[in-house]
């Protein structure tokens, strides 16, 4: 069961705790010029614009939001070139639109690095807000450049949906067909001009959610029940507290395993020893 | 009449709002109090009050072997339904206590502090009245059809309601036609004159308990059929403001005697604890089809209460009798404070020290770790399985006390939850498959790579990412379909809150909802072991919380 809620119903409460954590991932490839084919008088690009500053200001207060481009752009301010046009946080929805509306075409599509930069700030999110969702929304026109970024795209997408909390969005913009990220993801859209490229944007700001507790109505629903009886309540405790603490590493590495097991094993190793040492002792000693 | 009752009388007559309580008082003479054993305690006809009973031993006159014969009390109990023969019995020194509404209490406030030594002190907030109501014929639709109406009440329990009802409605006691009965229940009671009233075809409304609601409409939002003693068509016109229920005591007796006094508030406290316990048990059993009864301790309880109240009043234990329990919000020791901080202003504070009346009482009390110690109120909205909505009609009395708590410094904490079971199962389902547990048939537990599992074990397990999902089983994903599902009903419940106060034109500040879903992170039940224990799970919790300034 897919349970979507109404973004509306989100807006009329007032801002509390960061509830939504939101990473844009936008193509500002030299493709992305390029004139829509539905309509040849504007670009890909521009329409991207006008549709994420639209989305924007129906984004719930209080949201953290970071709009991060696959290969960043100069900036005057900076003077110098940067992939986090709006740095991840609590944005000034004025300031956003105008950031938005200063974008430019540039570069290639090393789609595998933006989406590890993108997911990593929200890992890093995680650490710190527990609670709330976190997206990764990607919007590009085409596919990964170059074996290297392929490669990254193939490693990083599975690692990332296995960590389990992190919903990854892509929007497919004026492709011929659909992106090979569409049966990786959660979400596939594909649009084809401003207004479905709208739609599929607000979509990704809707909650879904499958259902996470039991159907009570089903019949085998006594079953889940015995699968945990043998887990006692503390370790059922235990198993939550660090699911919910863990699984923020950054994407592409693993945590290294310094195992307690292996510090046990070589613990027994040593009172071998020094039991040996002494057994030695204590026949060689008259 | 002596120079103090003239005096009385004009003090009290200054407030306009309680002209008919003076006029009703009359005359009194303060004297000393009357301190030979047994000490008179005043209760009203309300579940809060059967803690008290319980304290001393089920029984009105204090049995030996009783917490309040433990700790050396000896204590009579008597109705106080009517209040101003209790403030005579007060004022005249029969008994040092007073037992009545917070808000009762602030108007006769004047009036009982004719003397230094009969300045009442508030000892004790016995908890929070979830059930005064209007009831009235189908007639009366609105708060402004009581003009002309007839209206049934009890002066000494329901003054204050009846005034402020008439106040919300902008009419004037000359806008009614006002029947006071001598009783509050029974067959002279307020719901009997009711019925009369109606049978002679009168507009007609009523101020009532809550059995007596229930037996006049059915419930809060039920309309009466006419059958089983209901009276056709009758419905609740208002849920009553809710009020703290308080016992007071006058200052010569808690300057004398505050050990007792002490004790007195120590073993109510003691009883609260475990009557809760015992009345929830039975109610949350019932709810999830698990009924076993009302059990030993549960049933003596409700017998004695329908003895004092009267089987008129409460017919049967396991509805009536435990209805008027569930109309009791009971304030235990770690609410006292906060109840004193916020709402005391008038009335002198004892200044308690919690942590010896924990001792005395012989209960925990640890304000460090205790979180709800900041708490002011709080209640718990359920939910079925993976849903958000729910029966915002049946929590509108907590709304209510939620805003009224909500005043000064404070935030109202609505936190999501959902259940763990799926979760769990998930990790289990996931490490078998991945071969990292097996299952110990013999022994019935699980074992973690061959080994005994320990928590350390485990958590090493999966923070080193072994129990990161696959495309089948994948508990973090589950996890986070919680966070959404409980962060879902938590925005559910902070929108209907909002919605209530807006119906209402309470003057409600929204900053102060925060609003947050966490999930399977907190469950009252971290493993459950059947619907009924996962149904714990699936709440939000709303907590008024004392903001540090």
């Amino acid at each position: 069961m897919n349970i979507m809620l109404s973004l509306l119903c989100l807006m009329a409460l007032p801002a509390g705790e960061a509830v939504h954590h939101v990473v844009i991932v936008l193509d500002d490839s030299g493709s992305m010029g390029d004139a829509l084919t539905s309509d040849p008088d504007t670009t890909k690009l521009k329409i991207a614009k006008n549709a994420l500053a639209l989305a924007l200001k129906d984004i719930p207060e209080g949201s953290k939001i970071g709009l991060c481009l696959l290969n960043g752009q100069y900036d005057p301010d900076q003077r110098r070139t940067i992939r986090w046009w709006i740095p991840f946080g609590r944005v000034n929805k004025f300031q956003a639109d105008q950031r938005i509306r200063s974008l430019k075409t540039n570069g290639g599509t090393p789609l595998g690095s933006a989406i590890k930069e993108g997911c990593n700030q929200l890992l890093e999110a995680k650490k710190t807000d527990l609670y709330g969702t976190y997206r990764l929304l990607i919007i590009t026109d085409g596919e990964a450049t170059g074996e290297e970024e392929v490669e990254k795209v193939n490693n990083y997408i599975p690692d990332i949906m296995s960590r389990g909390f992190i919903t990854i969005d892509v929007i497919g913009l004026d492709m011929a067909q659909d992106h090979t990220l569409s049966q990786k993801v959660h979400n596939y859209i594909n649009a084809t001009d401003e207004m479905s490229l709208v739609s599929g944007i607000k979509s990704a700001f809707f909650d879904t959610f499958d259902s996470s507790e039991v159907n009570f109505s089903d019949p085998k629903f006594s079953k889940e029940y015995e699968l945990i009886k043998a887990l006692p309540d503390e370790l059922a405790f235990g198993a939550i507290e660090s699911l919910n603490d863990s699984g923020n590493y950054p994407v592409g590495q693993k945590p290294q395993e310094g195992s307690n097991v292996g510090f046990v094993i070589v613990l027994m190793i040593i009172l071998a020893l020094a039991f040996c040492l002494l057994a030695f002792l204590f026949l060689a000693i008259p | 009449m002596n120079r103090m009752a003239v005096l009385l009388v004009l003090l009290f007559a200054c407030n306009a709002n309680a002209q008919n309580i003076a006029d009703k008082l009359g005359p009194v003479t303060p004297g000393p109090v009357d301190d030979k054993r047994p000490i008179q305690v005043p209760y009203f006809t309300w579940g809060g009050d059967v803690a008290a009973f319980m304290a001393n031993g089920n029984s009105l006159r204090t049995k030996p072997d009783s917490i309040y014969g433990m700790l050396g009390l000896d204590l009579k109990f008597v109705a106080g339904d009517n209040v101003l023969e209790q403030t005579r019995r007060y004022l005249s020194g029969e008994s040092p206590y007073w037992r009545g509404t917070l808000y009762t209490a602030n108007q006769l406030l004047e009036i009982m502090s004719a003397s230094e030594d009969t300045t009442p002190v508030c000892i004790m907030c016995l908890g929070w009245s979830l059930g005064d109501y209007v009831v009235a014929t189908e007639d009366i639709k609105t708060m402004s059809d009581l003009k002309g109406a007839t209206v049934i009440y009890h002066s000494g329990r329901h003054i204050g309601l009846l005034s402020n009802v008439l106040k919300n409605a902008n009419l004037d006691w000359s806008d009614i036609e006002l029947i006071e009965v001598d009783d509050l229940t029974g067959e002279n009671g307020v719901a009997e004159t009711f019925r009369k009233a109606v049978a002679e075809g009168k507009k007609t409304a009523a101020c009532v308990i809550t059995p007596d609601m229930i037996g006049i409409t059915s419930g809060i939002n039920e309309k009466g059929s006419g059958a089983e003693g209901t009276v056709r068509g009758a419905h609740v016109l208002d849920a009553a403001r809710s009020d703290a229920n308080v016992w007071l005591v006058r200052s010569d007796y808690l300057r004398d005697h505050r050990n007792n006094v002490e004790k007195l508030v120590a073993g109510c406290l003691q009883t609260v604890e475990t009557l809760q316990k015992i009345r929830n048990n039975y109610e949350e059993g019932d709810n999830s089809g698990t009924f076993k009864g009302l059990g030993e301790k549960y049933r003596n309880v409700l017998r004695h209460a329908q003895v004092v109240f009267g089987k008129n009043t409460l017919p049967t234990l396991e509805v009536d009798a435990h209805a008027l329990m569930l109309d009791t919000e009971f304030v235990g020791i770690y609410g006292q404070a906060g109840f004193f901080e916020n709402y005391v202003d008038e009335i002198t504070n004892p200044q308690w020290d919690y942590r010896r009346i924990a001792k005395i009482a012989d209960i925990p009390y640890d304000v460090e770790t205790n979180v709800d110690s900041e708490s002011i109120y709080s209640f718990t909205v359920k939910f079925e399985p993976n849903d958000t909505k729910f029966n915002e009609n049946q929590y509108a009395l907590n709304f209510k006390r939620a805003f009224q708590a909500s005043s000064g410094d404070t935030t109202i904490l609505v936190e999501g939850h959902s259940d763990t079971l799926l979760v769990l199962t998930e990790i289990i389902k996931l490490g078998m498959k991945n071969r990292m547990l097996t299952k110990d048939s013999e022994e019935e537990t699980y074992r973690l790579r061959g080994l005994v599992i320990t928590k350390e074990l485990l958590d090493e397990a999966i923070k080193f990412g072994k129990f990161d999902g696959d495309e089948e089983y994948n508990p973090r994903r589950r996890m986070q379909d919680a966070v959404i599902l409980s962060q879902s009903r938590a925005e559910a419940v902070a929108k209907a809150i909002t919605n209530y106060a807006s119906s209402r034109n309470v003057d409600f500040d929204e900053s102060k909802l925060k609003v947050i879903g966490v999930g399977v992170s907190r469950p009252l039940i971290a493993r459950p072991i059947n619907a009924a224990e996962s149904r714990k799970n699936m709440r939000v919790e709303v907590k008024v919380i004392r903001v540090k300034k």
